[in-house]
């Protein structure tokens, strides 16, 4: 899908509101993210970056608005003006498109590192076990974790967790790939060897949105920032003019208090 | 300071003494001169004669109590754990009928004494249903067309009292346990594109049925000792074939004590079977 600035939009997200009770935690989130663009998504906790993040491959449902993935309206089809929720089945194919990781990795933990890489290309993508293993063995060595193949979560470090986790994630091959606060849980020297990770990824063009504390993984690899504040985005400019001229004075606000720490 | 270098002083080193925990050894000694005194009490009174437990060990008539208990105290497990999961998801989906049918089968089989239950199930269904008929629908084939009072035989109302019993307490241990469980893992799976039926399989019942096997080994020991209960309708398990034996030759505590070793035979194949599977999968 192209859009008027003839560029490739991966992901396009369209006046999406998301309310748990009275509370709303999207008040009409709008923007798109192109191809081969890394997009940091930031905000104070409880802006709703996690939420938007798990809208966009319907780990949330959503209560208004449109999201669209490579061009295919995710979770949803349209009927008569409705949109009704798709079933199992098509939003478990439509989310082998986004890959996830989170801020606590999320291994499965009965599983070693290459089996929780393996399950799901044997059980979604139906690649036998050699070929699994096969694809599993070069994502570790990608992220460095060859030789820890056969360790069990509760054997790694932090940051040999999420090492692994993105491994899985992007065994799938995903179009876009999303990080939910990644290296948050992480201590700085952990943190380091999952920045390095993070930024292999966008030398090798991968569509990202990750969503950070970090202003200098922001600053050194994001081509684009979105900042949040109460379920809204305030500001969606260019990674240089986000942190050097920025608009809203909510933003003057966050940077100077982030530098002030 | 103005004299010579000091030699550095070697480092003193002290040995570090405990305190001695006085009152708990006093209440050891106690503890131990009780259980002495009844020791001698009962073998000063002959309480047990070893000839006569000897005699009865093993006993063809016990032996084939003591495979009883077992055959039900086994059967029982399986069917309350098929029983206790569907349940257990009752409880957890989001229907609102299934919740409180879930609820309403927990609190009123857990509430209701276990013998109570076998009683009722044993004497309360030939009375419910005069005939049983199972039939293929449009075949005519009949499978099954019996009276209900030679269908329920006391083996199978004790089978059923039982495991529709401990269902009630199974589901809640499976209930607590999928609470439990890691969501975040849930999510991640269905991030992969994983479908639900195979996030279940593959990721929650893995590590869910870990988590439970020592709560499930507890209730194993349970429905062996539970068994006893089924000799109110006649099923012959141990604890009815000993009092059977002993209302004639009077030989009360020996037969008891017979009872007794079997029943601790039976827990500790239990305990047995719950350390070879917690070894053969160790916690992650």
């Amino acid at each position: 899908m192209m859009d008027a600035n003839e560029r490739a939009v991966a992901i396009e997200v369209r006046d999406v509101r998301k309310r748990w009770g009275d509370f709303e935690a999207l008040k009409g989130v709008s923007f798109k993210v192109y191809e081969r663009e890394m997009v940091a998504l930031l905000g104070p906790s409880g802006s709703g970056k996690s939420t938007l993040m798990r809208c966009i491959n319907h780990l949330e449902t959503i209560n208004e608005g449109r999201i669209y993935v490579c061009g295919e309206l995710v979770g949803y089809e349209e009927r008569n003006g409705l949109l009704y929720e798709l079933g199992d089945r098509a939003v478990s194919e439509q989310r082998t498109k986004v890959g996830m990781a989170f801020q606590s990795f999320n291994l499965f933990r009965h599983l070693t590192a290459i089996e929780n890489v393996t399950l799901a290309l044997r059980c979604v993508r139906g690649l036998d076990r050699a070929g699994a293993d096969a694809v599993a063995r070069t994502q570790l060595a990608w992220v460095g974790m060859e030789d820890k193949a056969d360790a069990y979560p509760a054997q790694l470090s932090g940051g040999q967790q999420q090492r692994v986790a993105i491994a899985r994630a992007m065994a799938m091959q995903p179009e876009v790939l999303l990080l939910d606060e990644p290296t948050s849980a992480l201590d700085p020297e952990l943190s380091r060897e999952v920045v390095a990770t993070i930024r292999r990824l966008s030398l090798e063009g991968q569509t990202m949105v990750i969503a950070t504390h970090d202003l200098s993984l922001v600053r050194d690899y994001a081509d684009r920032v979105l900042f949040m504040v109460a379920g809204q985005i305030v500001e969606d400019a260019p990674a240089e003019k986000f942190f050097n001229n920025p608009e809203n004075e909510r933003t003057v606000q966050f940077l100077r208090s982030m530098a002030g720490e | 300071m103005s004299s010579a270098p000091e030699e550095p002083a070697a480092p003193e080193t002290f040995r570090v003494v405990r305190r001695r925990q006085w009152g708990a050894w006093v209440v050891g000694a106690v503890t131990l001169a009780l259980l002495l005194l009844l020791a001698r009490a009962g073998v000063e009174a002959r309480i047990v004669n070893p000839e006569t437990f000897r005699h009865y060990l093993f006993d063809l008539e016990i032996l084939i109590g003591v495979k009883n208990a077992f055959l039900i105290g086994t059967l029982s497990l399986f069917i309350a754990t098929a029983v206790g999961i569907v349940v257990a998801l009752f409880r957890l989906s989001r229907n609102p009928i299934l919740v409180a049918v879930s609820a309403g089968y927990v609190c009123l089989f857990r509430g209701v004494p276990m013998l109570i239950q076998i009683l009722f199930w044993f004497n309360a269904l030939p009375m419910m249903f005069q005939t049983i008929r199972i039939a293929i629908p449009f075949t005519g084939i009949t499978l099954v067309n019996a009276l209900m009072v030679d269908v329920v035989t006391p083996f199978r109302a004790a089978l059923l009292g039982i495991s529709l019993a401990e269902a009630a307490y199974l589901s809640e241990i499976v209930r607590g346990a999928v609470a439990s469980f890691d969501r975040g893992q849930i999510l991640a799976a269905q991030a992969l594109g994983m479908r639900g039926h195979q996030v279940v399989t593959r990721v929650v019942m893995p590590q869910v049925s870990r988590a439970i096997l020592p709560s499930i080994s507890n209730e194993y020991i349970n429905l062996m000792k539970s068994t006893s209960l089924a000799m109110t309708i006649g099923y012959l398990e141990v604890l009815r074939v000993v009092t059977n034996i002993y209302y004639t030759t009077l030989e009360v505590v020996e037969l008891l004590c017979v009872a007794a070793f079997w029943y601790l035979v039976l827990g500790a194949f239990a305990t047995l079977l719950q350390t070879i599977l917690e070894r053969l999968y160790p916690n992650r």
